[in-house]
């Protein structure tokens, strides 16, 4: 027999229908390895966070912009020491102080004058005084009268607190 | 236009007098005590009540008749002055924003306002029905309880409107002290220098005596104590404050020779 014919019948060869059918059977019965694929996507899926967190944290590293830069991770931030902020922020305090200081004089001028108007409560006397005087010297003369009305009325022009006026209307 | 008003009140007010006739009176015009949109009584207002007191040319009957309805109406429009104001505090104050225990008396606060507009009214219903001796009650009675109650609580609401806004500085203080604090950390690991950690020290604790006294202040605030007494404890925070920024402006003198282009 040469090689030949030795090649020709090794084209006709085939398994044993027997052998052919359990190995079959065999591979087919053996579980997929869903497992493992499951833990390599977690693993995967990991990574990939943790390469965009520490992006992330770089990024924010290198432009210093902490979301709170009291944070002790937080870069040290030189604009603090600018004279022209910090002048800007005691001039700031400086206006509160003064509004602060208008409040009290306010409040002091409001309960001494309250005290004048419930130890006199004549406010209006001198008002009425002066009608009187402006009536006799209006008899005289116009143009007396006529300064002592125009007087009058930006005398009574003057705006006078609730207190005054209900002083005035208790009496 | 208040102007005029007050011009052509006056004039008809001293005609009046200069010509003792009781026509005048009547027929002038209603005195405005809410002196227009500012709501500010004036001495204008009154002056017509003083004229009709000091007529006499007015019969009794005629002078009780018309002095009775000015009362009247000058004290309901002093009243409604009241409640504007009142309204316009409440308006004030609830836009003032706060949060936390601050919240909690502002609301307080803002609901005794409510009281205070309602008791104005209730006595403003009390005219109706007054005589001259029933409308002088009802102003004493005004006048007693505002200054035994309004006049605390418009104190409180002032006072707390200003401690509020005064909270920003006190928090762009401590933010500068953090941020100062990481600088000299810098600076000092570079080199110990105890200049700058005394500074530093001193700006700390003079920040920290502000705070204190702010904090005094809201618990006087929240404590309902006199007004010129928490207005006296947010002044002096605002004082030492102040004091903590001196300091800081010290702090930033040695930092800056000490780092001298970072200043830059």
């Amino acid at each position: 027999m040469n090689l030949f014919e030795t090649l020709e019948q090794l084209k006709t060869i085939q398994p044993d229908p027997a052998f052919r059918e359990s190995s079959k059977r065999a591979i087919l019965a053996t579980a997929p390895r869903e497992p493992w694929r499951f833990w390599r996507r977690a693993v995967a899926v990991f990574e990939t966070g943790a390469a965009v967190a520490l992006t992330v944290f770089f990024v924010l590293v290198l432009t210093g912009q902490f979301p709170n830069s009291s944070s002790p991770i937080a870069p040290v931030q030189f604009s603090v020491i600018d004279p022209a902020t910090l002048r800007a922020e005691a001039q700031a305090v400086d206006i509160q102080i003064q509004l602060a200081d208008v409040a009290y004089d306010e409040s002091s001028t409001a309960a001494g004058a309250s005290t004048a108007v419930a130890a006199s409560g004549q406010i209006f006397k001198p008002l009425a005084a002066s009608l009187a005087a402006a009536s006799s010297t209006g008899s005289a003369s116009s143009s007396t009268s006529g300064s002592a009305a125009a007087a009058s009325s930006t005398a009574s022009s003057t705006p006078i607190s609730v207190d005054q006026a209900l002083q005035q209307l208790a009496q | 236009m208040k102007k005029i008003a007050t011009i052509f009140l006056a004039g008809s007010v001293f005609a009046s007098a200069f010509a003792g006739s009781a026509a005048h009176a009547q027929t002038a015009p209603p005195a405005q005590a809410s002196g227009g949109d500012d709501c500010t009584p004036s001495a204008a207002d009154f002056a017509a009540l003083q004229a009709i007191q000091t007529n006499p040319d007015l019969t009794p009957a005629q002078e009780l008749g018309q002095e009775l309805a000015l009362r009247k109406q000058l004290l309901g429009e002093t009243l409604a002055c009241a409640i504007s104001d009142a309204q316009a505090l409440q308006q004030s104050l609830n836009g003032t924003a706060m949060t936390g225990a601050a919240a909690t008396v502002q609301s307080q606060v803002s609901d005794k306002l409510d009281d205070a507009v309602n008791f104005y009214n209730t006595e403003s219903g009390k005219l109706a029905d007054a005589g001259i001796s029933g409308t002088e009650a009802v102003a004493r009675d005004v006048l007693a309880w505002r200054a035994a109650n309004y006049a605390p609580l418009e104190g409180e609401a002032n006072n707390l409107i200003l401690w509020s806004e005064n909270q920003p500085l006190f928090e762009t203080a401590q933010n500068r002290l953090t941020q100062t604090g990481r600088v000299v950390d810098l600076i000092e690991t570079a080199s110990q220098n105890n200049e700058l950690q005394a500074s530093y020290s001193a700006a700390q604790a003079s920040l920290e005596q502000a705070g204190n006294g702010n904090a005094a202040a809201f618990a006087a605030l929240q404590q309902f104590q006199a007004p010129n007494q928490s207005l006296t404890l947010i002044r002096q925070s605002l004082q030492t404050l102040a004091g903590t920024y001196q300091k800081f402006s010290d702090l930033n003198g040695l930092i800056q020779t000490l780092l001298p282009a970072a200043g830059q």
